[in-house]
């Protein structure tokens, strides 16, 4: 991490800010992908062979080889991944159903950092009086965002990756009856 | 358990109740608030609904009713869901109310629709359409809707920045910078109402747009964002494009549908 320093700032404001919202925690999400499945998380790390394969097949680099995943009792998969474009970070729980096909896929934790900047007057006056229920405040604490469509091409990109990794390296995982996580899990 | 309300939060039941949930849909990142005691059932009722807009309206799927009707020859009837036919009247209620501002037909014209009683739809001419600048305000009303029946009584859609708002009191929503949607910009108050956002700012290529003017094929190449209110999300979404071919933010056909928009600079 870079260390701080003070910078001399202009005189308008330009602070950086942070959005941040966590709607699942990881077990809310393996719930909400398959109600009432019981799950146990198995460490389990691509070995350099397996990530190139990901990669290669994908289409996309493979970053973190330390996967965070879940095996539910019939043998259903939740893979916990993050995913960061240019001013967000996404986590995301994929759900997978013994044979690879998706189940589900849930946001977990979404943060954005930007510039707020206070715009100018003559582009706020015309929001104000202008709507009835409708009022321009500049507010600090809104969860809302309207306006922009944001891409989710990282995300989309992300389950890509992870359905390469399923092909590649989960496979054998997706059994019904899979023996003691221990036995069947490759080395990291 | 990790809970965000809207408003202050109460005791809830463990896994039955989530305030907000959110998913990767219909391009872009759907996210449901719920204000108070919601059931996992509600969202997942909701996010049923914005798929089934998906699967029906979606130019990408394989077998959706626009794939379907793009394909078909013009003269050859095509059967449509009830959805796919209610978003088509919209489409050609503004089309023909804008004098042809609003067009979702990416070769021919919205004019050589035709739109039975009994389900078909049949091009007159040879005709493709593009349902995006539409269908996403109705996958908004779409899973409001789903939401009301499921008994919430206060909840906001929001749909990568399409979004609705029900339920008593105000919500408070911040609009991104058209110039840099990394930036917020100004807030407004919502108060059972959908609003919708366009802007050609993002296309990251000169001389690119996502909007088409109908008149003249050309693309608009705005240098501001529009947003719309409107009570229903598929209106604002489709208004959003008569106010930015037009650039006019006082567009008779806003009041007509009872909404306003604003042309950010």
């Amino acid at each position: 991490m870079p260390s701080l320093r003070w910078l001399p700032l202009p005189l308008a404001v330009l602070a950086v800010s942070a959005y941040a919202t966590s709607y699942l925690d990881a077990e809310q999400a393996r719930q909400v992908l398959f109600p009432g499945v019981t799950f146990e998380q198995l460490p389990f790390g691509l070995n350099p062979a397996q990530a190139a394969a990901i990669a290669a097949q994908a289409g996309l680099p493979v970053r973190v080889r330390q996967l965070r995943l879940w095996r539910g009792a019939g043998g259903e998969l939740v893979l916990v991944d993050e995913v960061i474009g240019k001013h967000d970070r996404i986590t995301y729980a994929l759900g997978l159903n013994p044979d690879g096909t998706v189940k589900g896929i849930e946001i977990m934790d979404y943060r954005e950092s930007y510039g707020h900047e206070v715009r100018g007057a003559a582009w706020r006056g015309q929001f104000i009086g202008k709507a009835v229920g409708a009022q321009l405040r500049v507010d600090e604490d809104i969860r809302n965002i309207g306006g922009a469509t944001l891409s989710c091409r990282h995300v989309t990109e992300g389950v890509r990756r992870l359905l390469a990794t399923w092909d590649i390296a989960l496979r054998p995982l997706s059994k019904k009856t899979a023996g003691p996580a221990s036995d069947a899990l490759p080395h990291a | 358990m990790r809970c965000l309300m809207l408003e202050a939060s109460s005791d809830h039941r463990r896994d039955a109740t989530i305030g907000r949930r959110a998913r990767p849909m219909l391009g872009t990142l759907v996210e449901i608030s719920v204000d108070g005691v919601c059931h996992a059932q509600a969202f997942d009722a909701a996010f049923a609904a914005i798929e089934a807009v998906e699967a029906t309206m979606s130019r990408w799927r394989e077998h959706s009713d626009v794939t379907r009707l793009n394909r078909a020859l013009p003269g050859e009837p095509v059967v449509v869901a009830p959805l796919t036919r209610r978003v088509l009247r919209l489409a050609l209620r503004l089309h023909r109310a804008s004098a042809g501002l609003f067009d979702c037909a990416i070769a021919g014209t919205l004019a050589h629709l035709a739109i039975g009683g009994d389900g078909r739809v049949t091009k007159r001419e040879p005709l493709a359409i593009d349902l995006g600048g539409i269908a996403k305000g109705e996958a908004v009303d779409q899973a409001v809707g789903a939401l009301r029946r499921a008994g919430v009584r206060r909840a906001l859609v929001n749909a990568g920045g399409d979004l609705r708002a029900f339920g008593r009191g105000e919500f408070r929503v911040v609009l991104r910078d058209p110039h840099d949607p990394a930036r917020r910009a100004a807030a407004l108050c919502l108060n059972d109402a959908a609003l919708a956002s366009s802007s050609a700012c993002y296309a990251n290529a000169p001389g690119r747009s996502a909007i088409v003017d109908p008149r003249n094929g050309q693309p608009v190449l705005m240098r501001h964002g529009v947003t719309v209110m409107a009570p229903r999300c598929a209106l604002a979404d489709a208004l959003t494009k008569v106010v930015a071919v037009s650039d006019d933010a006082h567009h008779p056909l806003l009041a007509r549908f009872g909404a306003q928009a604003w042309i950010i600079h």
